[in-house]
């Protein structure tokens, strides 16, 4: 009937259809977008291709109101912050979520989408621009990837490897949501890298701005060494392909999985030295002075090149910087980092353990005998003759704060700020300067800040070299010696690392980084580990760090400290003008004040997160789960791939070891 | 009678902008020195339809009439494009009825009334459903490349080429009175109607897809409900006076949707719109002690840490010792149970108006008979987030407080204790702070006096009347003095809108 309807219908149509010029009412019907883009009509030019990479860039650099990535290693031993972690160090505190989480696929879908439209255009040269430039950016798609599923790899470890766009069909989805093992995932990351390595260019249009073969060698380097890392020190876990309890072992797709792990291992920091020796040979060191502020007779910028290179406007021209953001006022694209800082602590502060453990300018840690160290009466006593690093990054009541042609004001106001209100406060009485400008032109007001961020140097390819480097062989080869000796020529310390090495006492270390395993490793790969924590302080790589060495199992009610409050002369700061003190430490609250340090009866130094007891989880300090290692997976994402529902177990993905399926619920240690 | 329609809808746009105007006076784009942009665009989208229709009357005693309507719409394509959607109704007014006659003076409408049909709805806002395309940006890009914000394009996300018309199908019996010389009027309609083919939220699917899925026809939707009317108009001695009342409701029913998992956080077959998901409250402990005794049968775990007095104890409905919401899914919701329906019920309305030479009064009632509403955010709770995104209304000083505080004791507070972390674990959706929104609210009141015409026609005025009007005068309703129930929602959270005015106006109308 309908059939009837409708041809009796297309003659009336017809008829009207003259009427209105139109040949039929479907072509009537036929409307497309007129001013929307169709997949086929992009992907023509290189512009498009630039277009479509850069959208991609996710990266953690300066936002918003707060001190930016000079904030992300809060909650570990170097940095806290005035609320603390509960999820992170109170047993039981980190959930399993309900949905979401780090098992998203966005960009990586993203990425498959733009290889399926753009390479067979590639190879059919249908792209228009220079051979250069398509390949270049072609080339980041496959960094980007890389990028996308080395934050995975971190966060969860084994993961479903895709390379291409999937449809919307459930049986499909739920195949290719099988994890593979982690060791696979950081080879295929490599695999993408190798690819941006082969594509990319190093003289981009918008220079380092723009991802190069030099970052594609440096993330290399840096996924290497993190596989190569795990696999050593978890080795023989549930954390490991293969391992004792490791959850894929009960997977049927899982089941002719086979690892050699020691040669895994050997090839990650192969690869590792390979790749930070071709960034470390391009990119020298910038270099510092033993000046450690501005003064009034020079300019706000030039008086400490290493200092400088934390707040320069224009990154390009310095040799250590890979690759950096921009920003700009005009462009209304700015941050808030040095408002913040200026203000007191930005809501950080570095802990005692991090000061501690930078060297003298002799090269011997501060417990030594005939060290030099002198002692902790204030802040100042505290940087004195210490590695330049700390003397510049940790800032002290005498330093310069804000810098005018002809004038500095010190921090003297508000040093340390550990009463201010809680985004100016300093959590620990350790302020940080890395990344403060000193430039007038930056409006301190607000997020207003349009000075740049670096995302990769490096300094940080030394480091993972000479890390491979000993994890593999054991002991340093003259390439190691000579990178470790450049790292402390700047740091204006003795460049003798193994007069440190013989120095170095394990037991006086308060450094997470003595242990792997629960176990304290030697000397040697310890004071690697310190070079490391002591120059990339405050650039967020803290955290990943501890969880590769497997650093945090011996942790169980550590106290997070911060300067020495109580046994020197730093109380005095601390009063208002008639000369009344502002301190009320813990245990002589009254009605009308509440407690704003911790007391003296605790600890000479201050405690953070020991101030105040009620409805605080953290008060008796910092203890570790060993499921932490990993994420755990969110719940829905084993609902939804479950052949029956609500048996979350019978999924094809598996969850991490020592986190229970259900959401809302605690993880435990892992034995 | 035989009909064809078509519409085409198109539009263009096109703006260009400049800041920094030289002078004032010269509004002219021309004229601007800075930040020089502009913008333009097209669009068109367009439906035909070819319609039918027979009517048949008889002396106004039976009527009826059939419907056919074939439509298209250039936002479906292939054969999801046309459809076909008739109807019938039919009336039968009996007090025509010969019979009849001579009861007319005491009932002179009684029409029974009866339809069936179908109809299309197209619900997609957007023209060009079934077509992928590109996001693009002009200069929008964030990280800026040599100083200056770049061009983006990102990945299409996925659309459905089988996207089509809903279907609403419905049926409804009706009756209409006058009786009394027409002083009583009524009516009073049933209906019934099904969206068949609806465009329900889009189906779950494991999220290795990467991207959200695409809306189809997936569901199908039921609602039932009624509407009358009654008004009465009369006069005694010299006083008018009449009394109307409305009166609807309504409820949704969701009777097909593919939820694989069971889940209750979307839809599922036998779901009612408006239901609540929550859980039991048994109340705020007023001591450590009473907590410690409720948690050591009943593990909170789940919900949050640190429990203490001033904190909430909830009931353990499933028995398993420890309070969640289980998998989420439809028997396994853990101890989670449908603790109300949001859908406004029993709307109602009641007109009062009476006139007494030159003076006339008129009172407007307005509210919904039952309702319930979980109001979550800042204005409900008080404490939520830290500093910057608290409230503190004179309501919430009504939290928990031990005894020994400084503030003064108060163990039976209505709200727990506040807190600026962890708070979510008192402030689940839970029955002890469950809200009613059923309310009567005087709408309107006016009294007015008309000066007498005889007065009037001197000064050449045909008319004049002085009135007093307020607008929401009182409200009853047992809901938290925070919020109006007729305006709870808001698009930044609970209460956060602008409120309703109560409004006092004196006037004056003259007419020459």
């Amino acid at each position: 009937m309908t059939k009837n309807i409708k041809s009796y219908i297309k003659y009336t149509c017809l008829a009207a259809g003259v009427l209105f010029g139109a040949s039929s009412c479907n072509d009537f019907l036929d409307r497309s977008p007129l001013d929307q883009v169709t997949p086929q009509q992009y992907f023509n030019t290189e512009s498009d291709l630039a277009a479509y990479a850069v959208k991609y860039y996710n990266f953690s650099t300066h936002s918003g109101f707060n001190i930016g990535v000079f904030a992300l290693d809060n909650h570990t031993d170097n940095q806290a912050n005035v609320g603390g972690s509960n999820s992170r160090w109170v047993p039981g505190e980190w959930r399993v979520g309900e949905s979401g989480g780090s098992w998203a696929f966005g960009n990586i879908r993203a990425a498959n989408y733009f290889f399926e439209q753009v390479n067979p255009k590639v190879k059919e040269g249908k792209i228009s621009g220079t051979p250069t430039n398509i390949n270049h950016y072609v080339g980041e798609m496959y960094f980007i990837r890389a990028w996308e599923y080395f934050q995975k790899l971190q966060a969860l470890g084994d993961f479903p490897i895709l390379k291409r766009t999937l449809p919307d069909d459930h049986a499909v989805l739920t195949e290719a949501s099988k994890r593979r093992p982690r060791n696979e995932v950081a080879r295929f990351i490599l695999q993408d890298l190798d690819s941006a390595i082969f594509l990319m260019t190093n003289k981009p249009a918008g220079g380092k701005n723009r991802l190069t073969k030099n970052a594609a060698l440096l993330l290399k380097s840096r996924v290497a060494l993190y596989e190569g890392s795990w696999l050593t020190y978890h080795k023989g876990t549930a954390f490991v392909p293969g391992g004792p309890g490791w959850p894929g072992a009960k997977m049927d797709y899982l089941k002719d999985f086979t690892i050699d792990i020691d040669s895994e291992i050997n090839f990650f920091l192969d690869e590792c030295m390979k790749a930070s020796e071709e960034v470390a040979k391009e990119f020298q060191l910038t270099k510092s002075t033993d000046v450690t502020n501005p003064s009034e007779s020079s300019s706000f910028n030039g008086w400490n090149p290493y200092f400088d290179m934390f707040n320069a406007t224009n990154m390009e021209d310095i040799s250590e910087v890979i690759f950096w953001r921009a920003y700009s006022g005009s462009q209304n694209v700015t941050h808030g980092v040095s408002h913040y800082m200026a203000a007191g602590g930005g809501n950080s502060g570095f802990t005692r353990s991090l000061v501690d453990s930078y060297l003298m300018e002799n090269g011997l840690p501060i417990y030594a005998a005939n060290s030099g160290y002198h002692g902790e009466q204030t802040i100042e006593k505290v940087k004195e003759d210490r590695d330049i690093r700390l003397q510049l990054f940790v800032a002290a009541p005498t330093d310069v704060r804000v810098w005018k042609a002809g004038s500095v004001e010190p921090f003297k106001k508000i040093a340390p700020a550990i009463l201010e209100k809680a985004e100016n406060r300093c959590a620990t009485g350790y302020q940080i300067r890395k990344g403060l400008t000193y430039d007038p032109a930056q409006n301190l007001s607000g997020a207003t800040q349009t000075y740049g961020c670096i995302v990769f140097r490096g300094a940080e390819a030394y480091l993972n070299y000479i890390e491979a480097n000993y994890i593999k062989n054991g002991s340093l080869n003259g390439t190691s010696q000579e990178y470790w000796r450049k790292l402390r020529e700047r740091a204006q310390i003795d460049t003798d690392f193994n007069k440190t090495i013989a120095a170095t006492d394990l037991n006086k270390e308060n450094d997470w980084a003595v242990y792997s395993a629960g176990v304290k490793v030697d000397a040697t790969l310890y004071n690697i580990r310190r070079e490391r924590r002591n120059e990339l302080v405050a650039e967020g790589m803290r955290w990943n760090d501890l969880r590769r060495w497997r650093a945090l199992d011996q942790v169980k009610n550590y106290q997070i400290e911060g300067f020495n409050l109580w046994g020197g002369s730093m109380q005095d700061h601390f009063t208002d003008e008639t000369g009344k003190n502002l301190l009320i430490p813990t245990g002589t609250e009254s009605a009308d004040q509440t407690p704003n340090v911790s007391s003296p009866k605790n600890s000479d130094y201050l405690r953070p997160y020991q101030i105040i007891n009620d409805n605080n989880l953290l008060y008796s300090g910092y203890s570790w789960q060993t499921c932490k290692y990993l994420d755990p997976i969110a719940q829905n994402h084993f609902n939804i791939t479950s052949p029956t529902p609500g048996d979350l177990e019978s999924s094809v993905i598996y969850q991490n070891p020592g986190w229970p399926y259900q959401a809302n619920q605690s993880g435990f240690d892992v034995k | 009678m035989l009909g064809f329609n078509a519409e085409l809808f198109q539009s263009r746009y096109m703006s260009a902008q400049r800041d920094g105007l030289i002078t004032s006076n010269l509004p002219e784009v021309s004229v601007g020195t800075t930040n020089q942009r502009s913008s333009g665009g097209r669009a068109h989208w367009s439906t035909a339809g070819f319609f039918g229709r027979i009517n048949y009357n008889y002396k106004e005693r039976y009527m009826a009439e059939v419907n056919a309507r074939y439509d298209g719409t250039s936002r479906f394509v292939g054969d999801k494009r046309w459809n076909i959607f008739p109807s019938f109704s039919a009336g039968w007014n009996i007090a025509r009825e010969e019979f009849w006659e001579d009861k007319l003076d005491y009932l002179s409408t009684f029409k029974l009334r009866g339809s069936w049909g179908e109809l299309g709805n197209q619900n997609t806002k957007s023209l060009y459903p079934f077509y992928q395309t590109l996001p693009f940006g002009v200069t929008d890009g964030s990280w800026l490349v040599d100083g200056l914000k770049p061009n983006t394009a990102g990945v299409p996300g996925l659309v459905s080429t089988a996207m089509t018309w809903e279907r609403v199908r419905s049926w409804n019996i009706g009756l209409d009175v006058a009786a009394l010389n027409n002083r009583l009027t009524a009516s009073f309609d049933y209906f019934n109607r099904k969206t068949l083919d609806m465009i329900g939220p889009a189906p779950e699917l494991p999220d290795i897809l990467g991207t959200s899925v695409p809306k189809v026809n997936n569901c199908d939707l039921e609602s039932n409900g009624f509407e009358m009317e009654i008004a009465w108009r009369d006069r005694i001695g010299e006083v008018g006076y009449g009394v109307r009342g409305v009166l609807s409701d309504s409820r949704q029913k969701v009777t097909r949707f593919p939820n694989a998992t069971n889940s209750i956080s979307t839809y599922y077959a036998g779901r009612l719109f408006g239901e609540i998901w929550g859980y039991e409250t048994i109340g705020i402990a007023k001591s450590q002690e009473e907590m410690d005794a409720h948690l050591a049968h009943t593990n909170q775990n789940a919900l949050g840490s640190n429990w203490g007095a001033g904190d909430i104890m909830y009931k353990d409905l499933n028995g398993d010792g420890k309070i969640d919401g289980g998998a989420g899914t439809l028997g396994n919701t853990g101890d989670k149970k449908i603790i109300g329906n949001s859908t406004p019920r029993f709307n109602f309305g009641l007109t009062l108006d009476a006139q007494w030479k030159g003076f006339d009064i008129s009172l407007f009632f307005q509210g919904v008979g039952k309702r319930d509403y979980a109001v979550g955010g800042a204005y409900f709770w008080g404490a939520t987030g830290g500093q910057w995104q608290s409230a503190g209304f004179e309501e919430h000083w009504d939290f928990f407080r031990p005894e020994g505080d400084p503030l003064g004791a108060n163990l039976d507070a209505y709200y727990p204790r506040p807190l600026f972390s962890g708070e979510g674990k008192n402030q689940q959706t839970q029955t002890k702070y469950l809200q009613s929104a059923a309310y009567v609210r005087l709408k309107n009141a006016q009294i007015g006096y008309t000066f007498p015409s005889e007065w009037m026609s001197k000064a050449r005025i045909q008319s004049l009347r002085l009135f007093v009007s307020g607008d929401n005068l009182f409200t009853i309703s047992s809901m938290s003095k925070i919020f109006d129930p007729e305006a709870i929602g808001g698009g930044w959270g609970d209460g956060k809108l602008y409120p309703l005015a109560r409004v006092i106006s004196f006037g004056l109308n003259v007419n020459f």
